[in-house]
């Protein structure tokens, strides 16, 4: 009896076992078929912009946390990062006509501008399979109202047969989607729910077959344009002046500035009627007219002078080189008097090179060389740029003597000029003291 | 219902423009009028707080204290009603944001409008003559024109300071005396300088040179001696010798000749103290700087001076010597002048044996 009862014993384990075993052979058949996908890590989305209903392009870049073949991605732009919704999402990214790149370490980052590393310093890796996806948009998995009223969601899909290798430290994977356009309201987030399947094919409900292999969630962000603005006052530094040889060549120095003009006289001390007598000169004051100019007019500025009349005199010419006082006739230097005391000169430029010719003039020389000049838009006009002849006007008119309105780039800075006085007696010249006054004027075309 | 649905049509099935409004329909009607408001309104409401565009002054003067015009030049981008233009002076800023310091010693209290044009009909705000550096044009408001404008403004005295910018802030108002918000601003600039001075000494000089014959320039003088031989009782007895003279005195130049007749001891030719034609055996001595030809001798002057034979001496065959006379002036500077200088010797029977000589010295003098 007791025998019979151990082997009814016995048996009921061995029945038991038998039962334990085969449920746990069967059991993983009959339970639903539930995968627990790997969270994607090192993720985010760098929008090439951030400006309101401007196109964009989005680098979504993200690490696999385990090696899979990746013939699917699912990225479905949303206004919240958890959660489905019934109506289409408000402030995500329109999207066009989808595009998809596969970035790797050639590639230039959006937001770094720098070729295969993300603004963050990650190093994109090259895909394992470089075939490429094609992409088109859907509604969003989530989406659980009307179909066709949110398509807010892009497949990538192609066909792959090899296993995308693990990111681990600082390498990941990133892919370029084109095709899509910022939201037009301001400093609004999104979020880009990112879906990766092994599976390649879609069902009817718009969803890929197969289980979620990696998922992340992103975002991104409209945001306003900051305008910075400025203004740039109206600049005008001239001066005129007289200055020694010595200084003059100084100017070529930096730190040149109006402040080292000082003087207001040329003097050319006596002159005959051998040659003409050229500033500067030892026997007289070693002196040149000098001149500097800066303006930022964006039309160019010019320079003018007017010979000052002399009113203690009467008739006409009270601008020219004469004695105070005098009354002048014609000062043309082809036919004006030689023996009044008042020299004559010519609007057109003489070179007083000829016997007993009588002239005084003026001409520019070293424009825009005398001094340390990031510009160099200041010319010499006609005739005063001239290399040998002398003018003047002595009739007190407005005579144009430098203008940058013809260079490309108008403003002036820093740009100097030297004024050279020449004059010549003849025979019959009157003895005397001759002296001569001009103002310049500098008119800047803002 | 087609709008050419309501369009009727005469009998020839042309359209009657008069029944086309009638028939046009209420909402085109309201899209008319309001479009024709919104024209009508821009005028007024145009781009207000613009900036003045290709703007710039140009003075008369950088002289510092200079009473001077002012030209004005620029562009307005927008077309908001215009009633005043203000232009501020400021020695320190064109900038609206910063305090503006006035230029000192500037004073546009009494400038006047000598030029306008783009936008005219504008006349100087009586609270121009309340600030030194503040000029107001005032008009009636009426909207503006897109363009450039010009006004020259006068009777500006400019800052007594040299070497200084003067900044000239812009602005248009709507309003007729400045006041309230502005619609357009610019501003322009110019700068005070000192005269540049040029002086330059010619010397006096006055040159003369003499001999029996002398370059015009006198470059060259040959001989200072002129023998006449034996002196003929039938015959005229003649010389000449040359002196040339230039000076650059304003004045020009007189030339004297000092000396006396022909003395041999105590023995004397008589001079020709008043002038007197040749008259062979008669005792005469005396000058002239002319080309004679009774007796032959002598020579035109020569040379480009202005020089010339003073009265007495300037009569071809007529010849005086009186001590100190002077012979031959110019009134003004002049280049060479070369003279010949004649002599005329007659002697009368009864004169003496002996060697007859005369030192002749001619002096140019001029007062510089």
């Amino acid at each position: 009896m007791k025998r019979q009862s151990i082997l009814s014993n016995r048996k009921l384990a061995a029945f038991t076992s038998a039962i334990v075993l085969a449920s746990a052979s069967v059991l993983p058949m009959l339970l639903p078929n539930v995968a627990q996908a790997a969270q994607m890590t090192r993720r985010r989305v760098e929008m090439s912009s951030s400006i309101v209903s401007s196109t964009a392009t989005g680098d979504f870049v993200f690490q696999l946390p385990s090696g899979t073949i990746v013939q699917g991605i699912e990225i479905e732009m949303v206004d919240s990062p958890l959660g489905s919704y019934a109506s289409a999402p408000s402030f995500v990214p329109a999207i066009g006509t989808p595009t998809a790149t596969l970035l790797d370490a050639t590639s230039t980052s959006t937001l770094s501008g720098t070729t295969g590393t993300a603004v963050n310093g990650d190093t994109f890796r090259a895909w394992t399979d470089t075939t490429a996806f094609t992409a088109t948009k859907t509604d969003g998995t989530s989406f659980t109202g009307t179909a066709g009223t949110a398509l807010n969601q892009i497949h990538l899909v192609r066909s792959s047969a090899t296993s995308e290798t693990l990111d681990a430290t600082t390498s990941v994977h990133a892919i370029r989607v084109g095709g899509l356009t910022n939201n037009a309201t301001a400093n609004k987030t999104f979020f880009a729910r990112v879906r990766v399947y092994a599976a390649s094919t879609v069902n009817g409900a718009g969803q890929f077959n197969g289980s979620i292999i990696h998922d992340g969630t992103v975002a991104g962000s409209t945001a306003q344009v900051l305008t910075v603005q400025a203004r740039v006052q109206e600049v005008l530094q001239f001066c005129i002046g007289a200055e020694t040889s010595a200084i003059v060549s100084a100017w070529s120095g930096v730190g040149t500035s109006c402040t080292n003009v000082t003087g207001t006289l040329v003097d050319l001390g006596a002159i005959d009627s051998s040659v003409a007598t050229v500033s500067p000169i030892s026997s007289g004051n070693n002196s040149d007219g000098i001149a500097m100019l800066r303006t930022n007019a964006v039309n160019g500025a010019t320079v003018t002078y007017k010979s000052i009349q002399d009113l203690t005199a009467g008739g006409s010419n009270r601008g020219s080189l004469k004695i105070v006082g005098q009354t002048c006739g014609s000062t043309d230097i082809s036919s004006g008097s030689k023996t009044d005391r008042c020299f004559n000169s010519t609007l057109a430029g003489n070179p007083l090179s000829a016997t007993s010719t009588e002239g005084f003039g003026m001409r520019l020389v070293n424009v825009d060389t005398a001094s340390e000049t990031p510009t160099a838009n200041l010319t010499a006009s006609s005739p005063y740029s001239s290399g040998t002849d002398y003018s003047w006007d002595d009739t007190g008119a407005s005579v144009l003597i430098a203008s940058s309105t013809s260079a490309s780039e108008k403003v002036v800075d820093d740009e100097a000029f030297q004024l050279r006085f020449a004059a010549r007696s003849a025979l019959t010249t009157p003895t005397g003291q001759y002296s001569v006054q001009a103002q310049f004027i500098a008119a800047p075309v803002y | 219902m087609k709008v050419e649905d309501t369009i009727d049509k005469n009998d020839s099935g042309e359209q009657d423009a008069s029944t086309k409004l009638y028939h046009l329909p209420k909402l085109q009607i309201f899209l008319g009028i309001f479009l024709v408001l919104a024209i009508f309104l821009s005028q007024f409401g145009a781009p207000a707080n613009a900036y003045i565009s290709t703007r710039s002054v140009v003075v008369s003067s950088s002289l510092p204290s200079a009473n001077i015009l002012q030209d004005f030049q620029f562009d307005l981008l927008g077309n908001p009603a215009l009633g005043s233009i203000m232009f501020e002076y400021c020695s320190n800023t064109p900038l609206l944001e910063l305090p503006c310091v006035p230029p000192i010693g500037y004073n546009s209290s009494g400038a006047n409008i000598q030029f306008q044009s783009g936008e005219t009909s504008f006349s100087i705000h009586p609270n121009t003559a309340l600030s030194p550096n503040i000029v107001i044009l005032t008009r009636p408001p009426t909207p503006s024109t897109i363009g450039t404008k010009n006004y020259r403004l006068g009777n500006i005295i400019n800052t007594s300071q040299s070497k200084t910018t003067t900044y000239v802030r812009i602005r248009t108002f709507p309003t007729t005396n400045a006041t309230g918000p502005h619609s357009d601003f610019g501003a322009v600039a110019y700068s005070t300088q000192n005269t540049v001075s040029v002086a330059v000494y010619v010397p006096p000089f006055l040159t003369m040179c003499s001999g029996v014959t002398v370059a015009v320039d006198c470059t060259s003088s040959v001989g200072s001696v002129v023998d006449m031989g034996e002196l003929s009782r039938t015959d005229a007895n003649s010389a000449e010798t040359q002196f040339s003279i230039a000076t650059n005195s304003y004045n020009g130049y007189s030339a004297l000749l000092v000396g006396s007749t022909m003395t041999a001891g105590n023995k004397v030719i008589p001079a020709l103290t008043a002038s007197s034609i040749s008259q062979p055996g008669t005792g005469q001595f005396g000058v002239n700087l002319k080309k004679n030809t009774v007796p032959n001798v002598g020579k035109e002057v020569s040379g480009v001076g202005s020089g010339a034979p003073s009265s007495g001496y300037d009569q071809p065959n007529v010849f005086r010597f009186q001590q100190g006379d002077t012979i031959a002036s110019s009134p003004i500077s002049t280049e060479w002048t070369r003279y010949t200088l004649s002599y005329l010797v007659n002697v009368s029977p009864s004169l003496p044996a002996g060697r007859y000589a005369a030192t002749l010295t001619v002096i140019a003098t001029t007062t510089f």
